[in-house]
């Protein structure tokens, strides 16, 4: 059967990884590549790049990097981080991106999402969403969560899938970073409402949260970097967990 | 070895090229008929929408020669959409395009709460000392919300289960399909696709 995605992300910057928390004392935490090798022979499912200073000017470093990963590993990545046209996509797909994700672009300009669908497919355009809590309900930022706006996640999470993106990065700002689980809530609500696959990410800090997201979270993917990054859990050992609690997953 | 890609338009075809050039080959794109029929392992990719990839193929006057180039005995891969390519008719566009008729049966959507079938997925073999056999874990990367229905069950090599099980890989004498990416399945992938370039050359 279809197993449930374990998703290492690696934040990027000048392309290099860089580690920090909410953007804050940024690290050189080595080469991406070296990075990329390593999770893929932990049995990493998928990778997640997020160009951090994603600009014009740094654009060819970025591409240069795509086709450096594409070249020695195998298994599907995302590239996201300041993609804001369809040209920005079709450079990053063509350099070996295997999807691309949109985020502030998206909200900017939702008919982006529906234009990016039809050039490229739908498989290949990942909508990731911000979110964070209010009294009324989760609300989506953009720019790197600097805006924040009264606009409703899960209408807008439905919106985007029906403008066809084939996927959705569900990071909920609250959790990220706390390791005290993913939000089952709200992950829960967008990926039990809607027919493409989530991706949960944020919150990440235990094996058991990776059992939690999948059982009451009901999302389809996990996503984590700080646990993978500073060495807390492997991949592997997070996979030997599920397994051993009776969820699908490629070992 | 020397391997040709058909090149359509019908996708990116960049990390085919990638795995077999981590495996030792130099891979060549063609898109004309007379590249097909000089080609001596050819490989049909796709991704995409199956009344596309058919008209495509149309106006590249393409379908003879792949039809040809089967019947040669020259080890041939269909990978996703080459694969549904490979039998009559698709359900994508009401059965209104033909396919290439190498394997006889239609292609089907796929039934299943969540469509397409995304992620990475159980190979399971039907037939025993096979080629396919590798010494990595069987599981493969999927993007697809269509799989074949073949007529001849022999054919099939190996089932995946996605809403009920569907023939992941299809096999008759030199014509081989794959409805997974194996470029992208790690690994197991490319032991598998390395396999197959092995097996078919002698």
């Amino acid at each position: 059967m279809l197993t449930k995605r374990i998703i290492p992300c690696l934040d990027i910057a000048d392309g290099r990884v860089v580690k920090g928390v909410k953007f804050q004392n940024l690290k050189d935490a080595g080469d991406p590549v070296e990075l990329a090798q390593r999770y893929n022979e932990d049995m990493a499912d998928e990778l997640v790049f997020l160009d951090i200073h994603a600009s014009h000017e740094n654009r060819g470093t970025t591409l240069e990097l795509v086709r450096r990963v594409a070249e020695c590993i195998f298994i599907p990545f995302t590239i996201g981080g300041g993609v804001r046209s369809l040209q920005d996509m079709d450079q990053l797909l063509r350099a070996g991106a295997d999807k691309v994700a949109l985020n502030t672009a998206a909200v900017r300009n939702p008919q982006l999402v529906a234009d990016a669908a039809k050039q490229f497919g739908s498989q290949f355009v990942m909508v990731s969403l911000d979110v964070f809590k209010t009294d009324d309900g989760y609300k989506i930022s953009t720019t790197g969560n600097r805006e924040k706006l009264d606009v409703d996640a899960i209408e807008w999470a439905q919106r985007v899938c029906e403008l066809g993106a084939g996927e959705i990065l569900l990071n909920v700002i609250d959790a990220d970073g706390t390791r005290d689980g993913f939000a089952l809530d709200v992950t829960s609500r967008i990926a039990s409402m809607l027919p493409i696959p989530v991706i949960a990410s944020g919150g990440a800090g235990c094996l058991d949260d990776f059992i939690s997201v999948f059982q009451q979270g009901h999302a389809d993917a996990a996503l984590a970097a700080g646990v993978f990054h500073y060495d807390e859990l492997t991949v592997r050992q997070v996979k030997q967990h599920m397994r051993d609690k009776g969820l699908a997953v490629r070992l | 070895m020397k391997v040709h890609v058909i090149d359509y338009g019908a996708s990116n075809l960049g990390s085919l090229q990638l795995a077999l050039q981590s495996l030792g080959h130099d891979c060549e794109l063609i898109s004309t008929a007379d590249g097909i029929a000089t080609a001596d392992t050819l490989l049909f990719p796709g991704v995409g929408a199956f009344g596309y990839a058919t008209s495509r193929l149309q106006e590249l006057q393409l379908r003879d020669a792949i039809v040809d180039y089967a019947k040669s005995g020259k080890p041939f891969l269909g990978i996703c959409l080459g694969m549904q390519l490979m039998f009559d008719r698709s359900a994508e566009d009401d059965f209104a395009s033909q396919g290439l008729g190498l394997f006889a049966g239609d292609i089907i959507k796929l039934q299943a709460d969540k469509i397409p079938h995304m992620g990475w997925n159980n190979v399971e073999m039907q037939v025993q000392d096979s080629w396919t056999q590798t010494a990595e874990s069987p599981y493969a990367y999927f993007v697809h919300s269509y799989v074949c229905s073949p007529k001849e069950p022999g054919i099939v090599l190996a089932t995946t289960d996605y809403g009920g099980g569907f023939p992941s890989i299809v096999q008759r004498d030199n014509v081989t399909a794959m409805q997974f990416h194996p470029e992208k399945s790690g690994r197991y992938g490319l032991a598998l696709l390395g396999q197959w370039l092995e097996t078919s050359s002698c």
